[in-house]
């Protein structure tokens, strides 16, 4: 992320509801024509931070500029409509009182070219034989495309998409998002996706955020993320953890998974490896620990397993153990996560 | 555009002020403490009296048409409400008429029977039989909805808990509707305190009668207002209630996995006493009275100019009224959230007798007739003034579809405006008010209908020389000239009713949870 390039900055950005704060000094720069992912859970607010950016939500600390212009500090903000933004609702917001065509040329009102632009719109998202279509009789996947569609009507310097599949699931979720993303891409358009889903967030953005409790805890690609998290609330985010205490002593810490070195100071920190980092051996090598549960997830197999104090994820492709037997559990030292103690 | 609201609080509110200082004035008050104790008593037995009729009537016929099926159902749905049509002092009429001593009734049942009896309507239990066949709808419509809205998972738990089907409604079903038959019944006990026409006709004192017996004809507004703070009491009392027993509906019909109650079939005998029920709380309420009217309005020649020019003042100012009412509360609703307590505050003109609420005008309209001199200027003042009285009275009941109707705009919908380009009036004006257009016609629809029936407001504060409807079978009324007054109560009937029906039709063909269904 070059911010010489950014087309969104936020800088310490705070948004406070009576005592709860909501967002907390929060940093986050979106680069031109790239995707970038608002990773946390519900209440972490990430979606209040994407409604201040959009103009939806005032800021009560620090500042907002979109394409090199500040549009939100405290006591000061560039209504939405004069932000050069474009959202797509969780609910996607169609208006029902308005056909496919009429809602995506919303935000064209007065344009000499709307019913071009509006048509092009239409081809390009693969909706062209249902401009004269009412949104409910759409369906999820379309409807997600015309919000799409009408965010980008208005040639946006940015769009924020809030929670796009959280209507949608199954099959058609992992298709909506192949589409969503193409769109995107095809657009060239800069975004900032909102989700709670690791694997949404991963799949889709060029870059991530994390946020947890108001604060962006930590960003980067998806891989540096994924595999060098910085705190355990981080790591938490992109997927399911087993976590261990470990001793770090001059540069290595160690631990019943094995050892690793940090840059930590010397003392406990946590140990941790991901289910499906963690693999099967015979008893006797690694950690010695006893099946408890095995369950069928499709492609692979989750295990359960206990040893001493510890309860271990473990997620198996190939033959699966059976209940109540002794295993050993190895973890390459690459894949070992040190991680402060929060 | 929160102005706006302001402004329309300000008009729902300012009359209820114009009262309660008025009746605090230094002028004289020469009501005797023993009749304002007797006007109250026999408004509170009446609104006893008519509670107790309404609740009966009304939520057996919900619970029949809901409940059952038998021949007729799907019509008696929504015919059951057609008696708003037709206003309290019609009914009143039509049976006073129909039982007079003197009567082609009671004449007919001396000579060929030979019995020399019948009810006497001009008396409290002859009023009460009168406002509960008027005001029954309230309640069938308020219960009707709790049972539709009702899942069945609700009585289907309680029979796998042991509840036979009996126990199983009189423990769970029944319980749920209490909070509609409170609220229905808070309704039609407000119609009750604020009607005139009706029991003034009757011969019945009540402290609304007295309102607008102490302007006329003692012509003491403080007396006026002294009367008129008992009912402002027990309106906020109503409206109370109304408004707790709306916050305790339960609205299972929300919940995605509500499941209609599947009617009971009623065959033979008992079929046929549904449809007898149902069909005599309809000729009660509706054809029995209105019909007798007209079968004897048919014999004499009216006045048809002075019809005609009243029916247009009817049209006109329930047309006038229903608009400013309604652009006033849509006002008021587009800002509710953010001063949900203007909006609370607002409604209590709903359940202000509409005597009351003209009396609050009285002392600052007098103002302006003296500040605005002229005959034509007078009139248009009056005028406006009669179309504040009824915004003020009926903000309440023009608020309650239009934020129903504005609950379908989601936020999400607004701030996609936003972004789009428009600003807060913007999105209003192409979203919200767009979306819930059904909910304003509705709103415009119940406004007129009671406008059209309203008539001690305006008998209060009509300009000299304007009269509409209501006004002129009252005048006749009380020459006891009834077959004259049956004409212009036809016609009220005959304005009203189209918008009833289609009202009615809309309400029940709704089906819950549906979020393309009616407002």
């Amino acid at each position: 992320m070059a911010p010489t390039d950014a087309i969104v900055s936020v800088a310490g950005v705070s948004r406070v509801y009576g005592r709860k704060v909501a967002v907390d000094r929060a940093d986050l720069t979106l680069s031109r024509g790239r995707i970038l992912g608002l990773l946390g859970a519900s209440g972490s607010g990430k979606s209040t931070l994407l409604r201040a950016i959009s103009g939806l939500e005032p800021v009560d600390a620090g500042t907002i500029a979109i394409d090199g212009r500040i549009v939100s500090s405290p006591g000061r903000a560039v209504p939405p409509e004069a932000r050069r933004v474009g959202m797509v609702f969780q609910d996607f917001a169609l208006f029902p009182h308005l056909t496919v065509a009429a809602n995506v040329g919303f935000g064209l009102k007065g344009h000499a070219d709307r019913d071009v632009t509006v048509a092009a719109l239409l081809d390009r998202m693969r909706l062209a034989d249902r401009g004269r279509a009412f949104p409910h009789t759409l369906s999820g996947g379309e409807q997600q495309r015309v919000a799409l569609a009408r965010a980008l009507a208005r040639d946006p310097a940015v769009i924020l998409l809030d929670e796009p599949f959280s209507s949608l699931d199954g099959a058609l979720r992992a298709e909506v998002r192949e589409d969503l993303v193409q769109a995107l891409r095809d657009s060239g358009a800069s975004a900032i996706v909102v989700t709670h889903d690791a694997e949404d967030a991963m799949i889709m953005a060029d870059d991530l955020a994390l946020m947890d409790t108001g604060r962006i805890i930590q960003t980067g690609t998806p891989h540096d993320l994924y595999t060098r998290p910085t705190s355990v609330a981080a790591a938490r985010l992109l997927g399911p953890l087993n976590l261990v205490e470990a001793e770090v002593r001059q540069g290595l810490a160690k631990s019943v998974l094995g050892q690793s070195a940090t840059a930590l100071p010397d003392g406990t920190a946590w140990m941790g490896a991901r289910p499906t980092d963690l693999r099967l051996a015979e008893p006797g090598t690694g950690l010695q620990a006893r099946v408890v549960s095995v369950g069928y997830a499709g492609a692979y197999r989750v295990v359960r397993a206990t040893s001493g104090p510890h309860r271990l994820l473990v997620h198996v492709v190939n033959e699966a153990p059976a209940i109540g037997d002794q295993v050993g559990l190895t973890v390459d030292s690459p894949a070992l996560l040190v991680l402060p103690l929060p | 555009m929160r102005l706006l609201a302001w402004l329309a609080a300000a008009v729902a509110i300012a009359p209820l002020i114009g009262v309660v200082v008025a009746a605090f004035g230094p002028g004289r008050a020469d009501i005797a403490g023993a009749d304002l104790i007797r006007y109250a008593l026999t408004s509170v037995a009446l609104a006893v009296m008519v509670a107790i009729a309404t609740a009966v009537l009304g939520s057996v016929s919900a619970w029949l048409v809901v409940m059952h099926r038998f021949a007729g159902r799907s019509v008696f749905a929504w015919a059951l409400a057609l008696p708003l049509a037709a206003p309290a002092f019609a009914v009143a009429y039509g049976y006073a008429d129909l039982f007079d001593v003197a009567g082609d009734l009671r004449s007919w049942m001396r000579a060929v029977p030979g019995i020399d009896w019948g009810p006497q309507m001009r008396s409290l239990p002859g009023a009460a039989f009168v406002l509960s066949l008027a005001f029954y709808p309230y309640v069938y419509l308020t219960v009707r909805a709790a049972l539709v809205n009702q899942s069945a998972q609700a009585v289907e738990a309680a029979r796998s808990l042991g509840c036979s089907p009996t126990q199983a409604v009189f423990r769970v079903g029944l319980p749920l509707l209490r909070p509609a038959l409170a609220a229905g019944v808070a309704l039609a006990v407000m119609e009750t305190l604020a009607d005139f026409g009706a029991v003034q006709f009757l011969s019945v004192q009540t402290l609304t009668t007295g309102v607008v017996r102490s302007w006329f004809v003692y012509g003491s507004l403080e007396a006026a207002a002294r009367l008129a703070l008992p009912l402002l009491a027990a309106a906020a009392v109503l409206l109370w209630i109304e408004r707790v027993s709306r916050r305790g509906r339960t609205d299972e019909a929300a919940r995605a996995r509500w499941r209609p109650i599947e009617p009971v079939p009623l065959t033979g005998g008992r079929g046929l006493l549904a449809f007898g029920f149902c069909l005599s709380l309809l000729t009660l309420g509706l054809f029995l009275p209105v019909g007798w009217l007209a079968f004897n309005a048919i014999d004499i020649s009216p006045d048809w100019s002075r019809l005609a020019r009243a029916a247009g003042t009817s049209l006109g100012l329930g047309l006038g009224g229903a608009l400013a009412t309604v652009v006033l509360a849509t006002c008021l609703a587009l800002s509710a959230e953010r001063m949900p307590v203007t909006a609370r505050i607002s409604s209590l003109g709903y359940a202000t007798p509409g005597a009351v609420m003209a009396i609050g005008l009285l002392a600052p309209a007098s103002l302006l007739w003296q500040g605005v001199p002229g005959a034509v200027s007078g009139l248009g003042v009056g005028l406006m003034l009669l179309i504040y009285a009824y915004a003020a009275r009926l903000m309440a009941a023009a608020l309650e579809p239009v934020e129903a109707g504005l609950t379908r705009v989601t936020p999400s919908m607004v701030a996609a405006a936003r972004t789009l380009g428009r600003s807060e009036a913007g999105a209003a004006l192409s979203v919200r008010l767009p979306i819930a257009s059904g909910a304003l016609l509705t709103a415009t629809l119940v406004v007129f209908i009671d406008v059209v029936k309203e008539l001690p407001a305006t008998l209060i504060l009509r300009p000299f020389n304007v009269d509409t409807l209501a006004v002129i079978a009252d005048n006749y009324a009380r020459d006891e000239r009834l077959a004259n007054a049956g004409w212009p109560s036809l016609m009220i009937v005959a304005l009203t009713l189209p918008a009833v029906i289609w009202l009615t039709r809309k309400i029940t063909a709704s089906r819950p949870g549906d979020p393309h269904g009616p407002d």
